[in-house]
């Protein structure tokens, strides 16, 4: 398991403790995160999992590729350096304390 | 809580063969019950398997490569010979390019048009969309008894649409009437005679569709492709390569936008004012608080589900919901059973503005083919509310009239639906 944390625009924080191997859009699902729908079930096509992952825990989340970063440029609140689709980031002990942003 | 979901007519025994999906009428009680007792069944009129529990369903829309997208758009009831005829006579070309298509043709095809149909990109025509309701709302001053779907709701989002595909606003009657035929051919029950003359109908549109497509091309060559409508973007992503887009696909692309885009949003807006006006409370909540608004649009997607069913080939041999089912099979999603799985939403029949989850439904679908319009969908719904609400807060329904219902087994919302605007 691992320690997983969003934070909503008016700054509360909502921890979880997410399995490894589960990706983060299910994982939000799964702890009434608000705002993440994942209405695609992961396969990129409706960037409903937005997340601004927060600059000490961008290093391990990596880099967007090629479909994630094109959907990445429809997100209507607009795309920050650190976007991710959260239903490409799969728990692992990299991700531990991992900080993510939830935008509405 | 609304009366005429209620009532049960379909009478005892087997459940397949008590299914009756052209029918409003018991529909809801019936599929709890199957929910209940028989989750998953098979029914000879339509030869598919009918799979009506949420997970089951999110988990077939997920699995593309066992389960098929091909057959989703198929005529339920196979065309004749002569119908046939006629559409190879009059060379109805129209190919599966989106919600009807696998991989890797789907990925294709998706990657450019989403491009276009995107969240982003609907935001830009909010105020246009605000605009052209208030306009079609402004048709309603001075009267009192008005029938909404035929003064607001069916033509509308057929309006919207074409300021995307770049079409003429008068077109928007005849675009709607193909499309129903379109619809009725698909998914409804017509007689022969009937389907000769849908068949005819079938070519005009795709004529029509086919038209745009040229034309645009034509304009484009001449004056270069700046357009900032949906063909225009087709067009120039194609620049002239067949096999990054051929013209008979961006033809189906146009009949896919112009067809799904509207019809879906017209029932959608329809049912969801049905309902919210069968009970007044849900109504006066979002006169008083419009933030309310766009939850009470997911709410009504949820409800009532514009579009009830769907349907996946199997590939492979699969088992659903502890069924075997052989490959080859038709399979019908249940998309309203899903929305009211007891499982998945408590109290699934009360129609509450408020539901916590009622986003989680699955009225766009989910996965690969998740509905590419719907944030547009729900832009439209949720601009219609705010303006119908803040400028006829006393309306209400004409307590004289019952609602009416298509004979379709996949387009589902009310024919016409009169109030009384409360003036």
């Amino acid at each position: 398991m691992i320690n997983v944390c969003w934070v909503y625009p008016d700054g509360t924080e909502h921890n979880a403790s997410v399995a490894e191997g589960v990706n983060l859009m299910e994982a939000a699902i799964a702890n009434d995160i608000e705002s993440i729908y994942g209405e695609c079930g992961g396969s990129m096509a409706c960037a409903t999992c937005h997340v601004e992952v927060d600059e000490t825990s961008g290093v391990a989340a990596g880099q967007p590729f090629a479909m994630e970063n094109e959907m990445l440029d429809m997100v209507e609140s607009g795309r920050t350096p650190t976007s991710r689709l959260s239903c490409q980031l799969v728990a692992s002990q990299e991700l531990d304390g991992i900080r993510m942003k939830v935008t509405w | 809580m609304t009366k005429d979901l209620q009532s049960c007519p379909f009478s005892s025994g087997k459940l397949g063969e008590r299914f009756r999906p052209y029918e409003q009428d018991g529909m809801f009680e019936f599929l709890k019950e199957a929910r209940e007792s028989e989750p998953v069944f098979y029914n000879e009129e339509l030869s598919c398997w009918v799979v009506t529990k949420k997970n089951d369903i999110q988990a077939i829309f997920r699995d593309p490569d066992r389960f098929s997208a091909s057959n989703s758009q198929s005529p339920i009831n196979a065309f004749s010979s002569e119908v046939q005829q006629i559409m190879v006579d009059g060379h109805y070309t129209r190919e599966p390019t989106q919600a009807n298509t696998d991989r890797p043709k789907h990925t294709r095809i998706r990657n450019i048009s989403g491009q276009f149909l995107n969240t982003k990109r609907f935001a830009q025509y909010e105020s246009q969309v605000r605009e052209l309701t208030r306009q079609q709302i402004a048709t309603l001053e001075g009267k009192n008894a008005v029938d909404l779907v035929e003064a607001v709701t069916y033509e509308l989002p057929a309006k919207v649409l074409f300021l995307l595909v770049g079409v003429p606003q008068e077109e928007s009657y005849r675009v709607k009437k193909w499309s129903d035929n379109t619809f009725n051919m698909t998914w409804g029950k017509p007689t022969e005679e009937d389907s000769i003359d849908g068949a005819r109908g079938l070519v005009e549109y795709f004529d029509f569709c086919k038209s745009v497509a040229n034309s645009r091309l034509k304009t484009g060559l001449e004056n270069g492709f700046d357009g900032d409508d949906y063909v225009s973007h087709l067009l120039r992503t194609r620049n002239g390569d067949d096999e990054v887009l051929s013209m008979n696909e961006v033809a189906s692309l146009i009949h896919g936008v112009l067809a799904a885009g509207h019809e879906t949003t017209s029932n959608g807006s329809a049912s969801l004012l049905w309902a919210l006006l069968s009970d007044r409370e849900q109504w006066q909540k979002l006169v008083k608080s419009p933030a309310l608004i766009p939850n009470a649009v997911e709410e009504g997607l949820r409800y009532m589900t514009p579009f009830i069913t769907w349907r996946r080939l199997t590939l492979t041999d699969v088992e659903i919901g502890g069924v075997a089912i052989p490959k080859g099979s038709a399979i019908l999603m249940s998309l309203v059973s899903a929305n009211h799985d007891e499982d998945s939403f408590e109290c699934p029949m009360k129609f509450d503005v408020e539901r916590k989850n009622a986003r989680q439904h699955l009225a766009f679908g989910n996965g690969i083919h998740f509905c590419m319009g719907a944030p547009l969908a729900r832009m439209e719904m949720k601009i219609l509310l705010e303006e119908l609400t803040q400028r006829y807060p006393n309306m209400r329904l004409d307590e004289e009239d019952t609602i009416q219902w298509p004979l379709n087994m996949g387009f589902r919302g009310p024919v016409k639906l009169k109030v009384d605007l409360g003036e």
